[in-house]
């Protein structure tokens, strides 16, 4: 999948999985408006998720994202921005 | 000020090792910052290093005498390496702190500054006015002057330099013990530095050929101590990278050494684990780690596990099983306060579970029974250990558990301002025995007959993940200030050991009575879950909520940490 073409919901949907498989828990547990530090996520686990997102979008990320968008839809729709894809609506 | 060719043993103080460097071989590289593409973003020489500290000193003189405090909070980089020569060059106590992390609400940098009153605070410019600074925030209320370093250091230029600082002067505080709350400076005097830094010269064999390559924070005593205050003594090059790089990229770890084939890496066990976890073959490649000769493992519990991982992985491209060297260390003691020989490899030795909780280690009785513990070498050249029964204060036989202490030149004098926890912590004396003082670790151990010390377990309350020290009723408080259906004073935090011997946190915590018809569990644990993830950056492993009044006291009120383990660990708690 070309990283250029990741819809904001494809996003957020591997965001939801990848961290479900960070913390070892289901992506049914994770709510899209949820706090990434409710869920556990500490800061080596955020280090883990940007390396991760860079690796699948292709795009140079700064670690503190994802304590500046601490939930998956905001996270989402700033990846969307980042990685240059189109939006949803 | 010493000659050239002075033997490092007749050095007074570290200024005066840092000018005999200098000195010595003025164009040599000293330190090298790679950036996280692995890069050589900035470097110094042995005399730049003199110069520039030797400026930025004359700054400080301006604005802060001797045995006044100064703060140091700086990215990662050599503008700090520079900054701490700077304070030793002007007498002022130099104080290493974490850079406050944006988000958390209370940490402990605030009752550090309460606790040794700062003159100072040195600081990069980024810090200080970048657009995402909240810096001065952090600091409220407290009468400091900020400087920052790399913009004022020529300032300085006319004014006076300070007389050589003497062996018994402090050089800087070490705040890594001690609760948020009640923290604990370790005084470290210019003597305890050259004393220990002779002591892992001596047993680590390193000379100026000896690259090393670090990657852990140098607020944090393994990053300055062992990596950039040792290869200055020596004469040799340390090569930093920044610990979020680390983090993102474990690997790059790895191809640093290979690079600039450096002898000595260290880190906590878990850097170890974290290299393992993100093994890719194609990125290793071309990668050759037979250069490295120590990896030191040390700064929470050595697990046997993580080695042999670690060892069997890594084989494959040149590193020598051998080369794994587990040490034992901490503030109180400036560093290390043992370590094996080189090139022996990590020592594992397989003991009865249940002996070790009858405080002897003995060969295990079945297989279910064992526990794998790891040697961590012995009493450096100058120092004892002993291991003393904690209550009777009696020293113990070989093979015996008790509480490890420590005497020797490289133990501190106390903690900063705090004589009644300085004498029951630095001042023990062994019944019975001579009248030296020792140092109380709080740690168990024990050691085999010949001398070798095994860190079993510990007697202080103290919770370990990734290296850093987390104090149970900091954890609590957090937990309890989360939501309001808590009873204050009422939980417990402590460590428990998973399937893989890695600690991990439990969190046990009673409920209000009023509250306990009408709560929401998912509620408050995901309130909690979030209170300590932000404010200590560990992720409970389990947060167990219990009936009012059922958390195990004693009949004064205290919190019974160990029974609690004890009675969650046999799902004995009254949960709710």
């Amino acid at each position: 999948m070309p990283s250029t073409s990741a819809t904001e919901a494809q996003i957020r949907e591997w965001c939801t999985q990848e961290i479900a498989q960070i913390l070892g828990i289901t992506p049914d547990q994770i709510a899209d408006d949820v706090k990434f530090a409710r869920l556990g996520l500490d800061s080596a686990n955020a280090m883990q998720l940007i390396l991760a997102l860079e690796e699948h979008l292709g795009v140079e990320l700064y670690p503190e994202m994802v304590f500046d968008h601490p939930t998956i839809a905001e996270l989402s729709r700033q990846l969307l921005i980042e990685a240059g894809g189109k939006g949803d609506t | 000020m010493t000659d050239l060719g002075t033997p490092l043993r007749d050095l007074d103080s570290m200024v005066a090792l840092l000018q005999w460097r200098a000195k010595e071989h003025p164009a040599e590289p000293a330190y090298i910052f790679l950036n996280e593409r692995g890069g050589e973003a900035a470097a110094l020489s042995f005399g730049e290093l003199e110069w520039r500290s030797g400026l930025l000193a004359r700054r400080i003189a301006m604005s802060a005498g001797p045995r006044e405090r100064a703060l140091l909070l700086f990215p990662p980089g050599l503008d700090f390496i520079i900054a701490f020569f700077a304070c030793l060059r002007a007498k002022v106590i130099a104080v290493p702190l974490m850079v406050p992390r944006r988000n958390a609400g209370r940490d402990a940098a605030d009752s550090i500054v309460a606790d040794c009153r700062p003159r100072l605070a040195l600081t990069a410019s980024s810090l200080l006015h970048g657009p995402r600074s909240d810096l001065l925030e952090r600091f409220p209320g407290h009468q400091i002057e900020w400087i920052a370093t790399e913009a004022e250091s020529e300032t300085g230029a006319g004014g006076q330099t300070a007389p050589q600082p003497s062996r018994t002067d402090i050089a800087f505080l070490q705040y890594t013990s001690g609760s948020t709350s009640a923290p604990k400076g370790v005084m470290v005097s210019h003597a305890n530095l050259l004393e220990n830094l002779e002591m892992i010269r001596l047993v680590s064999n390193n000379t100026r050929r000896s690259t090393y390559v670090s990657w852990v924070p140098l607020h944090h005593d393994m990053g300055l101590i062992f990596n950039v205050l040792q290869t200055l003594y020596v004469g040799a090059l340390c090569v930093l990278m920044s610990p979020v790089g680390f983090l993102q990229r474990p690997l790059s770890w790895l191809r640093a050494i290979h690079a600039y084939r450096a002898e000595v890496a260290s880190g906590p066990n878990f850097a170890f684990d974290l290299c393992v976890g993100r093994y890719n073959a194609e990125e290793m490649a071309d990668i050759d780690l037979s250069c490295w000769r120590i990896a030191l493992n040390g700064a929470e519990t050595v697990r046997a596990d993580t080695i042999e991982r670690f060892n069997a992985t890594f084989a494959p491209h040149g590193f020598a099983a051998r080369a794994m060297w587990p040490g034992y260390g901490m503030a109180e003691a400036t560093l290390l306060v043992s370590a094996g020989p080189p090139g022996r490899g990590a020592p594992i030795r397989a003991v009865s579970a249940s002996g070790l909780q009858q405080h002897r280690a003995e060969p295990p009785a079945a297989s279910e029974d064992t526990q794998r513990v790891v040697g961590c070498g012995r009493a450096l050249v100058g120092e004892r250990i002993a291991i003393v029964d904690p209550e009777s204060c009696t020293a113990l036989d070989p093979l015996r558990v008790g509480e490890i202490w420590v005497s020797g030149p490289n133990v501190a004098g106390g903690y900063w301002q705090n004589p009644e926890a300085s004498r029951t912590t630095f001042a023990a004396h062994i019944a019975g025995g001579d009248a030296s003082t020792w140092l109380r670790t709080g740690d168990l151990g024990f050691l085999d007959e010949t001398g070798e010390l095994f860190v079993t377990g510990r007697i202080k309350e103290l919770i370990i993940v990734r290296g850093i020290n987390h104090y149970p009723q900091d954890i609590e408080y957090t937990v309890q200030a989360s939501h309001r259906a808590l009873r204050p004073n009422a939980g417990a935090a402590f460590a428990a050991a998973d399937t893989t011997g890695s600690e991990r946190l439990i969190v046990v915590q009673e409920i209000e009575r009023t509250q306990r018809h009408n709560i929401d569990i998912n509620d408050i644990i995901g309130a909690i879950r979030e209170a300590v993830v932000t404010e200590h950056e560990v992720n409970p492993a389990e947060i167990v909520l219990i009936a009012p009044g059922t958390l195990p006291k004693t009949t004064s009120g205290k919190i019974q940490r160990a029974l609690t383990a004890k009675l969650w660990r046999e799902r004995q708690l009254k949960t709710v």
